[in-house]
């Protein structure tokens, strides 16, 4: 998770940074202060995560592979969910 | 291996035009049908690579010493292969392939070389950062599945760097994590910590990795962040 404004926002040295996981800094309100036990005006991260299922990842994986193989103008076919040449 | 079962091909004159199927050749007997295509791919690129660039043997010696120093300086604690991986783009790259994401759900990202399996499990609510230079920051999240559903009990580690950009890992009097927990998401789906506001750091620089971005001209620095990682039995692994 990377903050916004950072100076190196659009140039990370590893290519990691995605938009839709850069997030603005806020403030804790005096009613989080209270129940997170922190002080008010502390600065605040708040992201909600979404997981796909491992059954969701594999499908949309070999969809993907099998489409990438068909540009790629070869025929293959799948061995433990990664593409091989389909010889048979 | 009984010789004699085998096709050998007849490896005999072989040139800059047919070197390349002749080692496919030899390759192809590989029973293993993912790890012959692999090979494969890798010989048929290797090959064009030195053929498209016309490699000299002194490049190519450039090449193996630069790889072998990526080698040598790895270490429990520094792990130069990955960061090289890195920097070539070749992290998000395998990550984008391997772990594709819906647009519904939460985009992952490069690990880098940080991580440890050494963090204390924590209670939601837990300071995972004692560095007294640091701003104190405070991270409430949600975790749920692509149908809006809240995710229990799912292992999530966080780490991040100190007020000097550097990780834990990297000072050599390290005695007990720092900087670093694991969590566990409550019955809504709720984890939260309190840790430092991330800063920008260089990646570890000194070695042939960072000798190596030195003579491109590019900058060590990644920007503020702080690392997590989903692990929960039937879902994808994630790492942001």
């Amino acid at each position: 998770m990377y903050l916004r404004g950072d100076p190196y926002e659009t140039s990370d040295a590893v290519f990691g940074v995605k938009e839709t996981l850069v997030v603005s800094l806020d403030t804790v309100d005096a009613e989080q202060a209270k129940k997170y036990d922190t002080k008010e005006g502390a600065k605040l991260i708040t992201y909600d995560f979404v997981l796909v299922t491992d059954e969701e990842a594999n499908q949309l994986r070999e969809e993907k592979a099998m489409k990438a193989m068909e540009a790629l103008g070869r025929r293959m076919k799948l061995y433990h969910g990664l593409p091989v040449p389909d010889v048979d | 291996m009984d010789l004699s079962q085998v096709e050998i091909p007849l490896l005999k004159d072989l040139t800059i035009e047919n070197i390349t199927e002749n080692v496919h050749r030899i390759n192809s007997s590989c029973p293993d049908p993912r790890l012959r295509y692999i090979l494969e791919r890798l010989v048929t690129h290797l090959h064009d690579f030195a053929r498209e660039t016309r490699l000299s043997t002194n490049e190519w010696m450039t090449g193996i010493n630069f790889l072998t120093e990526v080698g040598q300086i790895c270490s429990d604690v520094r792990q130069e292969f990955i960061l090289l991986s890195d920097v070539l783009g070749m992290s998000l790259l395998i990550d984008s392939i391997d772990h594709p994401k819906p647009k519904s759900s939460t985009e992952g990202t490069v690990l880098g070389p940080f991580h440890t399996h050494d963090a204390h499990e924590e209670p939601n609510g837990c300071l995972i950062h004692h560095d007294p230079k640091g701003e104190p920051c405070l991270v409430l999240c949600t975790l749920k599945d692509t149908k809006g559903n809240p995710i229990e009990g799912c292992k999530i580690d966080v780490w991040e760097t100190d007020s000097n950009g550097k990780y834990d890992v990297q000072y050599a009097y390290r005695e007990e994590p720092d900087g670093r927990a694991v969590l566990m998401s409550d019955k809504e789906g709720y984890f939260w910590f309190k840790c430092i506001v991330p800063i920008p750091y260089p990646i570890p620089h000194d070695g042939p990795v960072g000798k190596l971005l030195k003579r491109l001209k590019r900058h060590p620095f990644r920007p503020s962040h702080i690392h997590f990682m989903f692990e929960k039995k039937g879902y994808d692994h994630l790492i942001t």
